[in-house]
């Protein structure tokens, strides 16, 4: 396609999407073998009995036969552009950032979870037409968002009474300016993979300023999820949640600006 | 190995110079345009699939001298536990909040080279062509 030496760009596909490539290529020979065997049938036919009819099937088996190879050509010549990638790492990640000089100031948060897998349909949603993964399936967001919830419950008091440095709603509720998630799927070596597959890793950071700066791994925020969820069966328990399952999807599904917003009433109430 | 570079504001001749740099190791290249910015600074990534081994720290020197964008080669290099060579297929800016999403170039050279004069002339008529009518004449 360059036409100058260069190499044709590649599209890096899973496994499974190159196996049903195989098995599509595998469908079209089949039914090819099935036109061959007719041809010769209504050739036969037309040759000893005269029949226009079989003429017509005959002219119409041999220009489906050529549909079909013609079909062929046109998804081998994408097929030789791929190459099958095992491993791949899925991520989604909220990354906020600002900075001001006068008065020194700066805020970055940070929530990232991680998949390797084998199988990243399963993950994210495929583009046939730019042939890519641009899209991360909506549970896997909405996880994102349950974890920053959790973060924001449990930081809301410290045991001593005080709001906790991870009051990160706080300084985004002031900004006006709320961070989208950012996808990634990206086909990786072997010995990239860094954890085991299928299974989510998280990663938060949230920094105050140079020196305060905080980091979170996978444990500490499962449990995070872990308290919010006995948290929420004590409400659920004691009456002040009815339906904890509802309550819990709502939270999955509200946007960092709904949020931010519940957040503000949330205080001003407080306040009164 | 698989390398994974985002170009920031590069010409299109330095995006060449890599790409052609990369294609001497390895046939297996990605190439994306992520965005253009208003002034016509373009963004590129660029990922290569069954590159030679090397060893770590020779690996973010060669990402450096491939114009890879520094910050992100310095976190890979100290922040460790997170995930490396991150490259966003989908990304939401904070000024517009749109979802952006990156194009695959099909071809490296998608813009034409733009000179000038061109260098010779398209069409040059050949000789026989030149003397048909004298052949004519003859026979």
């Amino acid at each position: 396609m360059t036409g100058v030496g260069l190499p044709e760009p590649k599209i890096t596909v899973s496994l499974s999407e190159y196996m049903s490539e195989v098995r599509y290529f595998r469908t079209l020979r089949d039914e090819r073998r099935r036109l061959y065997r007719l041809w010769g049938r209504y050739a036969s036919l037309w040759r000893w009995y005269r029949r226009p009819e079989d003429l017509a099937r005959l002219r119409e088996v041999i220009s489906k036969i050529f549909a079909n190879r013609r079909k062929e050509r046109e998804a081998r010549e994408v097929f030789r552009r791929k190459i099958k990638a095992p491993y791949w790492r899925i991520g989604v990640a909220y990354m906020f950032r600002k900075e001001t000089k006068r008065p020194p100031y700066l805020f970055y948060a940070e929530f990232r979870k991680t998949v390797y897998t084998r199988k990243p349909e399963k993950y994210a949603v495929w583009n046939p037409s730019t042939r890519e993964f641009d899209k991360p399936k909506p549970w896997l967001e909405e996880e994102l968002r349950e974890i920053m919830f959790a973060s924001s419950l449990i930081s809301r008091r410290t045991k001593s009474g005080e709001i906790a440095h991870g009051e990160w709603i706080e300084a985004l509720s002031k900004l006006k300016v709320y961070p989208f998630p950012d996808f990634e799927a990206a086909a990786i070596d072997k010995r990239e993979v860094e954890a085991p597959l299928d299974t989510e890793q998280y990663y938060v950071r949230i920094q105050k300023g140079t020196k305060e700066v905080y980091e979170y791994r996978t444990e500490e925020v499962e449990g995070w999820l872990r308290t919010y969820r006995l948290w929420l069966m004590e409400a659920a328990k004691r009456g002040y949640i009815r339906y904890p399952d509802r309550w819990r999807r709502v939270v999955r599904q509200t946007s960092l600006d709904d949020f931010a917003r519940w957040w503000e009433e949330h205080k001003r109430k407080e306040e009164e | 190995m698989r390398l994974a570079l985002d170009l920031d504001r590069v010409s299109q001749l330095k995006l060449l110079k890599v790409y052609s740099w990369l294609a001497q190791f390895t046939d297996k290249l990605e190439l994306f345009i992520t965005s253009v910015d208003e002034d016509g600074g373009e963004h590129y990534h660029i990922v290569a699939h069954n590159l030679p081994e090397l060893p770590e720290n020779l690996f973010y020197e060669f990402r450096r001298a491939l114009h890879d964008d520094i910050i992100r080669v310095w976190l890979d290099e100290t922040l460790h536990g997170k995930p490396e060579q991150v490259l966003f297929a989908r990304r939401v800016p904070m000024d517009t909040r749109k979802p952006r999403t990156r194009w695959r170039l099909y071809s490296i050279l998608w813009k034409p080279f733009w000179s000038r004069l061109p260098t010779r002339k398209h069409y040059k008529p050949r000789k026989f062509l030149l003397s048909r009518d004298k052949i004519e004449k003859t026979v």
